[in-house]
């Protein structure tokens, strides 16, 4: 592996200054991400700052109305936690297909979310939740919505003396259910062809606030919006689903490579979206 | 260069280690534990599983210098020869080795497993071990080694 220094500052303004200091400087969570990164030399940091050395940044807490998860959470505490298992399934689902065990026990909310693959796994089931970052900076914390952090494949918001801090989630209120899928050619260890996330609330036979969010077929994680439209208010029905699955699958651009190739990514999104929501909906009556 | 001091299998030990060094380098060449193996480098087959604190993780993918303070467990603390640990017992018994190149990783991940539930469905059993790659055993008889040391806990 190439060379680097490592350090381990006890403060965000410690991380800062080294930042401020060494432009080449890469911050490090759980390093599941970064070191396959840096091992194929597709990054080259003259340092990496581990963050675990800040206390304050790893928890799950439950507040009203919301849940807040520190950046350096790993995967598995998010697997695990009887709070988000409760509130916030769609999340424990997702985190679940995350890589595999090993994985899991390193990789970070925080990590997942900045190196901002358009398919990482937490990125949709928190698009639909309406999630947002709280990011530090040198003077000041600026809170985003997570839809507007992804800004290009592997590219955030985040200025270069900025670190994320923490996650913030509203709770679903009302009849919700919600839905993760994830196509890939395995069934663990797999970055996903096409992923989806989808989000209902039922009221009576009408869907409310329907929320759709695909990964791996757009440059971002992206909701969705014509397709939901098409649902919000409406009286449910197959042939409308089928709609906003069509709609979805118009709206994407996804790319061919290793993993897939753009016709068929698009082909699965009207199939994953399909499926999500029907699941969604079932999940909803209870 | 740095110093770091970290418990590998009960014992304390305190290395000097260039920074961009993983664990498992460390391990192997530092310590000499080869039963840490390298399959992939990229986190991708788990033959390097350690227990990091009890957790499972790709040694390959942990830097020396974050293990700083940590309690490890390699393959060889968990038994030794003439004193083996029921999965390794299970493991021969139940024909889970061929070539012997994924089972330290699978040994650690099973009792990463057992450890957090000690129950597990074959599903859970997949599922805990998909992490961790062989080529020759086609997995059944790993999940018969686990699954019979699971009924006896």
């Amino acid at each position: 592996m190439i060379p680097f220094r490592y350090l381990r500052p006890s403060s965000l303004e410690e991380a800062r200054d080294i930042l401020a200091r060494d432009g080449k400087a890469k911050l490090l969570g759980g390093g599941t991400d970064l070191l396959v990164q840096i091992r194929a030399e597709k990054c080259t940091p003259s340092c990496l700052i581990d963050l675990k050395g800040i206390s304050g940044l790893s928890f799950i807490r439950s507040l009203p109305g919301k849940v807040v998860i520190g950046a350096l959470t790993p995967i598995s505490e998010i697997c695990s936690s009887e709070v988000v298992r409760l509130r916030l399934p769609m999340l424990a689902q997702a985190c679940g297909q995350l890589g595999g065990v090993q994985t899991r026990n390193k990789a970070t909310l925080g990590g997942n979310l900045c190196n901002a693959s358009p398919s990482a796994e937490t990125a949709c089931p928190l698009l639909v939740l309406e999630a947002s970052v709280t990011i530090s900076g040198k003077d000041r914390e600026r809170t985003l919505s997570l839809l507007d952090f992804f800004i290009g494949p592997g590219m955030t918001a985040l200025g270069p003396l900025e670190i994320l801090k923490e996650i913030t989630i509203p709770l679903p209120e009302g009849r919700i259910g919600t839905c993760y899928q994830k196509l890939g050619r395995r069934s663990a260890m797999e970055i996903a062809i096409t992923n989806v996330a989808v989000s209902v609330q039922r009221e009576g036979d009408r869907c409310l606030d329907p929320r759709i969010a695909l990964g791996a077929v757009a440059p971002v994680p992206m909701r969705a919006l014509a397709a939901e439209s098409i649902l919000k208010n409406a009286v449910w029905d197959l042939r409308r689903v089928d709609e906003a699955a069509d709609s979805a699958a118009r709206v994407c651009k996804p790319i061919s490579d290793v993993r897939a190739s753009d016709w068929y990514r698009r082909e699965m999104v009207k199939v994953l979206v399909q499926r999500a929501l029907r699941s969604a909906w079932e999940k909803a009556k209870i | 260069m740095a110093r770091i001091a970290l418990i590998v299998n009960g014992s304390r030990e305190v290395l000097e280690v260039e920074e961009n060094k993983t664990l498992l380098s460390v391990l192997r060449n530092q310590l000499q534990l080869t039963g840490t193996k390298e399959g992939c480098g990229s986190g991708d087959c788990g033959a390097c599983t350690v227990l990091m604190n009890g957790k499972a993780v790709n040694a390959c993918l942990v830097l020396a210098m974050e293990a700083d303070g940590q309690e490890i467990t390699t393959i060889e603390g968990l038994g030794q020869t003439g004193n083996l640990h029921p999965l390794q017992s299970s493991f021969i018994a139940h024909g889970a080795i061929q070539c012997g190149f994924c089972t330290p990783g699978m040994v650690l991940a099973a009792k990463a497993l057992l450890d957090e539930n000690p129950h597990p469905t074959e599903e859970e059993i997949r599922k805990g071990l998909a992490g961790n790659l062989c080529r020759c055993t086609g997995y059944v008889k790993i999940v018969e080694a686990i699954q019979a040391v699971s009924s006896e806990i």
